[in-house]
C-alpha cells in the first residue's frame, strides 16, 4: 500500500459539504400567505368583536360580543346557519349515494370503457361554474326541459317551480360535487382485492350483503374523505346558491355577500365569516376524527 | 484507470448506536474488479457511497492514485456510478442520458457524438439511441446506465447492486456482459452485492463485510474454498456446522477423527462445516473417516436430491448428491471429499 | 362480480347508470344545444340551427373586455403563483424539517383550498381597504395568486415525494454542479407536475367568481362575473354561446393536464 503525495484537498471550490437546508424557500410563500390570507382573515375575525357600525372596517371601538348575541337572538339571522347546514347535509347525503353508485359503475366497468366513464363522471368539474349553472336554468326553469317533459307526459298540469328554491341549489351542488365523492370512493374501491367480494359470494353472501357488509366498510376511508370534502365545499359554496337559489337563497354565504355588498355592515358581516370558518373547521375535524376511529381497527396506516 | 485506497474509513450515522462503516482500510488495485459482499446493513453500500463522494466519512481518507480526494465533491472525482435504481434521467433520450456526463465536462456536441455512439455500441444499444428510458426493457435500461457511467472514462466504475431488480435469467446474462465489458476495458471497478453467486461470477477479488468491518478479503477461490470465519462460511453457502476439537493436523467431531491441514488461527475448541455438495452417502461403511446416522429425510430435487441424516448426538447434517435411491429410516454412512471439510474458530 | 345476475336486475342497472349519466351531462348538453339555437329564447326543441349567438356574444364588449381581463388575470396569477408554489414545495419537501413543522407548513399552504372563496374575497377587500389599497387589479392578482398557489404546491409536492434521490446523485457523479443538477435534472423531471398544477390553477383562476366578486370594481370585471350580471337581466342564448366556448376552453385545459400528468391522479390525490 503505497500512499504517496498525501495532499490535502483545497478548501472552497469543490469541497464536499452537505448542501444548505432549502427550508428558507418556504419563506416567500409564507410571507405572501400571511399578508394575503392569514392576516386579512384574522383582522376580519377581530372586527366581528367590535360594535356594529355601517361602513366601518377600522378597529375603533370597544371589544364586545354584541354582534354574536344579535346573530343568535334573531331567527332571521340564525336561520341562515340552520339552512346552510340543512342544505349542505342533504347535498352531502345525496352526493354520497350517487357518488357511490358512480364509483361502483366505474369499478365494475370493462377496462376499455373505464376511460370514457371517468370522463363523463368528471365532466361537471371540467365546465365553468357559470356555464353549468346556466345549463341547469335551461333544464329546471319554469319553461325548462324538465317541466316541458312532465307537462307533455301529462304528469303535471302547470309548471312546478324548481329554480330559485333550495331544491335547485341542492341539484346544482350535487352535480358539481359528485365527481369528488366518486373519485374518493373509487380510490378506496381500487385498493380492495377483487377476490374479497368474490370470496364473500362463495360463502353465500348476496349482492346486497356484499355491498353493505364488505364494500361499504372497506371504503369508509374514501367515503369519509368524500363526505368531508363535499360537506365543506357545500357550506362554503357561493356561486351556485346565488345563481340557483336566487338572491334570497338564505345561505350563510349569500347572506355574507349581502352584508358586505348591500347592507355594508362589515362588522356584523365579520360574525358570519367567523361562523362560516368555524363551521368548516368543525366539520373537517369531526369527520376526519370519526373516520380515523372507524378504520383504526383494521387499517394499516 | 486508477488505484483506489481507503484508509481507516469510519462512518457513523446520526442516531445510530454503532458505526455503519467501522475503520475500513482497503486497496483496490488498478484494473481490478473488487466486490464488497455482505448482508444488508453490513456497511458495503455506505462504503461505496463514501468512495463515490455521495457521503462524507467521519474519519479516514480516500485516495485515487495517491491523491487525497476525501474532501472532493462527487462531481469532481471523475467516477462512473451505476445505481441500484439505475437513476436514468426520464426526460432525456438514451443518447442524451449517455452524453450528460460529457456535457457536464464541457465537451462540445461534435466531441460528444462519437464518444456516445462508441459507448452505446459497447453495450449494443446503438439502435435505441433516440428512445426514452421508459420505452426500454429492464436489461436495456441497465445497459444505458452502464454506458452512461463508462462514457466519461472514469478513474473507477462504481456499481451499487445494479442487478437487484432483474429476474434471475436476465441477471445472469447481464453479469456475463458486465464481466466482458469491464475486462475488455481493463477498468477498475468496485461492485456491491449481497448475492454471493454474483460476487463469485464477476470478481477478481471479494471483500466480505459484516457490521461495518471486513471479515475476509481474497480471491473468489479463497473466499469460497477457504472461508476464514463462520460468518463468511455461512454467507458462502456452507452449512452442517458441528462442534469440534483440533488436534495438530486432525479434527475430532462426533466421535470421528479426520486429517486436515488447518490455518494456524484455528483454536482447540472449534467448529467444522461440511459443504453439502461435497458429501456422499453409502449403506456400507466406506474407507476413511465417515459419520454414521439414520436417514431422516430424502427430498428429490431433480439434478440432485437433498438427504438429511440424523446423527447419534441428535444433530442433523444435510447432503446434496445425485439421487441414490435411499429411503428414510435407513442406516447410512456419510463421507466427504477433503475440500468439503472446513474448520473455524466459533 | 357479474355472475348470478338476472336479466331483470341487469336492466335496472343499465337504466340506473343511464339516468346518472343523464344527470351529469344534461346541463352541459342543454347549454351546447341552446347555443346553436336560431330562436331568441333558450327553447326546446331548438328552432333551427344558427351560430348567430356566438357572433352576438363575441361582439358584446362586456364579454370580450372581461374575457381579456380574465385571461390576463389568470396568466399573471399563474406566473406569480407557480414559482412561489414550486419554491414552497421544495422548502417543505427538502427542508429537513421536523415532521410536525412540515405538517403545519403543508396545512397552511393548502389552507386556501379550505377557506371559502367568498371569505378570501371579503377578507382581502377589508384588509386592503384598511391599508388604503383600492386598485382592483392589485386586489384581483393577490386573491388569484392565492387560488393558484395550493394547486401548484400539491402537484409539485406529490412529485417531489416520489422523486428518486439517486437521480440527483447520478447527476453529481457525472460531474454536474448543484445548480446544473437543479436546472438540468430536478426541474425537468418535475416539469409535468408543475405544469399540471399551473394549468389547473389557471383554470381555477379563470373560472372563479366567489373570490373576485368583492375585488372587482365598476371598470374592471372578470368574465364569470360579467356573465353572472348579464344573466340577471337577460336570458338570451348568447350566454349559452359564451358558456359553450368556456366549456371548450376548460376541456382543452383538462386534456392538457391529462396529457402531462393524468387527470384522475391529479384530482384523486
Amino acid at each position: 500500500m503505497a500512499i504517496t503525495d498525501m495532499e490535502v484537498a483545497p478548501a472552497g471550490s469543490g469541497a464536499l459539504k452537505p448542501p444548505p437546508s432549502p427550508a428558507w424557500l418556504v419563506l416567500p410563500g409564507m410571507v405572501f400567505l400571511f399578508f394575503v390570507l392569514l392576516l386579512p382573515v384574522g383582522w376580519l375575525m377581530a372586527l366581528s368583536l367590535k360594535p356594529s357600525m355601517a361602513g366601518a372596517f377600522s378597529m375603533e371601538g370597544d371589544w364586545t360580543i354584541a354582534n354574536y348575541l344579535r346573530f343568535f337572538s334573531q331567527p332571521f339571522y340564525y336561520s341562515t346557519l340552520i339552512k346552510t347546514l340543512w342544505v349542505s347535509g342533504l347535498t352531502t347525503v345525496i352526493t354520497a349515494v350517487i357518488g357511490y353508485a358512480l364509483a361502483l359503475v366505474i369499478w365494475t366497468a370493462k377496462p376499455a370503457h373505464r376511460g370514457w366513464i371517468v370522463l363523463i363522471v368528471l365532466s361537471p368539474l371540467l365546465v365553468s361554474i357559470v356555464a353549468r349553472t346556466y345549463g341547469w336554468m335551461i333544464v329546471l326553469g319554469d319553461r325548462g326541459i324538465l317541466n316541458q317533459f312532465l307537462l307533455g307526459l301529462g304528469l303535471i298540469d302547470e309548471p312546478i317551480q324548481i329554480m330559485y328554491t333550495s331544491a335547485a341549489v341542492i341539484v346544482g351542488l350535487v352535480h358539481v360535487f359528485v365527481p369528488f365523492m366518486a373519485l374518493c370512493i373509487l380510490t378506496s374501491l381500487d385498493k380492495i382485492d377483487p377476490n374479497v367480494p368474490e370470496a364473500a359470494m362463495t360463502f353465500g353472501a348476496g349482492r346486497l350483503a356484499v355491498l353493505t357488509r364488505i364494500l361499504v366498510p372497506l371504503t369508509v376511508p374514501g367515503l369519509a374523505s368524500g363526505l368531508t370534502i363535499v360537506f365543506s365545499l357545500s357550506i362554503s359554496s357561493y356561486v351556485t346558491p346565488a345563481l340557483m337559489g336566487g338572491p334570497r337563497s338564505g345561505m350563510l354565504t349569500t347572506f355574507i355577500y349581502q352584508q358586505f355588498a348591500v347592507t355594508l355592515d362589515w362588522r356584523f358581516g365579520a360574525v358570519l365569516v367567523t361562523l362560516l370558518l368555524a363551521l368548516t373547521l368543525l366539520v373537517l375535524t369531526t369527520i376526519l376524527a370519526l373516520a380515523a376511529r372507524m378504520t383504526a381497527k383494521w387499517s394499516k396506516a | 484507470m486508477a488505484q483506489v485506497t481507503l484508509t481507516h474509513i469510519t462512518k457513523l450515522f446520526p442516531g445510530a448506536a454503532t458505526p455503519a462503516v467501522d475503520g475500513i482500510s482497503l486497496v483496490i488495485p488498478k484494473g481490478s474488479f473488487t466486490t464488497l459482499l455482505g448482508p444488508s446493513g453490513c456497511g458495503k453500500s455506505s462504503t461505496l457511497r463514501i468512495v463515490a463522494g455521495l457521503s462524507k466519512p467521519d474519519n479516514g481518507m480516500i485516495l485515487i492514485d495517491g491523491r487525497n480526494i476525501t474532501h472532493l465533491s462527487a462531481a469532481k472525482r471523475n467516477i462512473g456510478m451505476v445505481f441500484q435504481s439505475l437513476a436514468l434521467f426520464p426526460h432525456m433520450t438514451v443518447a442524451e442520458n449517455v452524453a450528460f456526463g460529457l456535457k457536464m465536462r464541457g465537451l462540445a456536441e461534435a466531441e460528444r457524438r462519437p464518444k456516445v455512439s462508441r459507448a452505446l455500441e459497447l453495450v449494443e444499444l446503438g439502435h435505441l439511441a433516440e428512445r426514452y428510458p421508459h420505452q426500454l426493457s429492464g436489461g436495456q435500461q441497465q445497459r444505458v446506465a452502464l454506458a452512461r457511467a463508462l462514457v466519461v472514462e472514469p478513474s473507477i466504475l462504481i456499481l451499487d447492486e445494479p442487478f437487484s431488480a432483474l429476474d434471475r435469467k436476465l441477471r445472469e446474462s447481464m453479469q456475463i456482459e458486465l464481466y466482458r465489458i469491464t475486462r475488455s476495458l481493463g477498468i477498475t471497478a468496485m461492485f456491491v452485492t449481497h448475492d454471493q453467486e454474483e460476487a463469485l461470477t464477476l470478481s477478481d477479488r471479494i471483500v466480505v463485510m459484516n457490521q461495518g468491518r471486513i471479515e475476509q478479503d481474497g480471491t473468489p477461490r479463497e473466499i469460497y474454498g477457504a472461508p476464514k470465519t463462520r460468518f463468511v462460511a455461512e454467507f458462502m453457502g456452507l452449512s452442517n456446522f458441528l462442534p469440534a476439537q483440533s488436534r495438530g493436523s486432525a479434527l475430532v467431531f462426533e466421535g470421528v477423527t479426520a486429517e486436515k491441514t488447518m490455518d494456524a488461527g484455528v483454536p482447540q475448541e472449534c467448529f467444522v462445516a461440511l459443504r453439502p455438495e461435497g458429501l456422499s452417502l453409502s449403506v456400507a461403511k466406506p474407507d476413511g473417516p465417515a459419520l454414521n446416522g439414520r436417514l431422516a429425510e430424502a427430498i428429490y430435487q431433480g439434478a440432485t436430491s437433498s438427504y438429511t441424516v440424523e446423527l447419534p448426538t441428535g444433530r442433523r447434517i444435510t447432503a446434496r448428491t445425485p439421487d441414490c435411491g435411499l429411503q428414510p429410516g435407513q442406516d447410512v454412512w456419510v463421507s466427504w471429499s477433503p475440500d468439503a471439510l472446513h474448520a473455524f474458530a466459533a | 362480480m357479474e355472475q348470478g345476475m338476472s336479466p331483470y336486475s341487469d336492466f335496472f342497472r343499465r337504466a340506473g347508470t343511464g339516468l346518472l349519466f343523464l344527470f351529469l351531462l344534461a346541463p352541459l348538453a342543454a347549454v351546447i344545444v341552446v347555443s346553436v339555437n336560431a330562436g331568441t329564447t333558450p327553447k326546446f326543441p331548438p328552432e333551427g340551427f344558427s351560430l348567430k349567438w356566438y357572433g352576438t356574444a363575441l361582439s358584446n364588449p362586456a364579454f370580450t373586455g372581461s374575457a381579456f381581463n380574465s385571461l390576463l388575470l389568470a396568466a399573471l396569477a399563474t406566473a406569480v403563483g407557480t414559482p412561489l408554489g414550486v419554491a414552497a414545495a421544495f422548502g417543505i419537501a427538502r427542508g429537513r424539517l421536523p415532521s410536525a413543522v412540515r405538517g403545519l407548513l403543508e396545512a397552511v399552504f393548502l389552507s386556501p383550498l379550505i377557506v371559502p372563496g367568498i371569505v378570501i374575497g371579503v377578507a382581502l377587500l377589508v384588509a386592503l381597504s384598511s391599508a388604503g389599497l383600492r386598485d382592483a387589479w392589485l386586489r384581483l392578482i393577490l386573491g388569484h395568486v392565492l387560488l393558484v398557489l395550493p394547486y401548484v404546491i400539491r402537484t409539485t409536492l406529490a412529485s417531489l415525494q416520489n422523486f428518486d434521490p439517486a437521480l440527483e446523485e447520478a447527476a453529481h457523479t457525472l460531474g454536474a454542479s448543484r445548480f446544473k443538477t437543479l436546472t438540468q435534472v430536478t426541474l425537468p423531471v418535475l416539469r409535468p407536475a408543475i405544469m399540471a398544477g399551473a394549468i389547473f390553477g389557471f383554470i381555477i383562476s379563470f373560472d372563479d367568481a366567489a373570490v373576485s366578486i368583492f375585488l372587482i370594481d365598476s371598470s374592471t370585471s372578470t368574465l364569470p362575473l360579467a356573465i353572472m350580471s348579464y344573466m340577471q337581466y337577460n336570458f338570451d342564448p348568447s350566454v349559452a354561446a359564451i358558456s359553450s366556448m368556456l366549456i371548450g376552453l376548460t376541456l382543452a385545459g383538462a386534456l392538457a393536464i391529462e396529457r402531462v400528468f393524468g387527470l384522475k391522479k391529479f384530482l384523486g390525490s
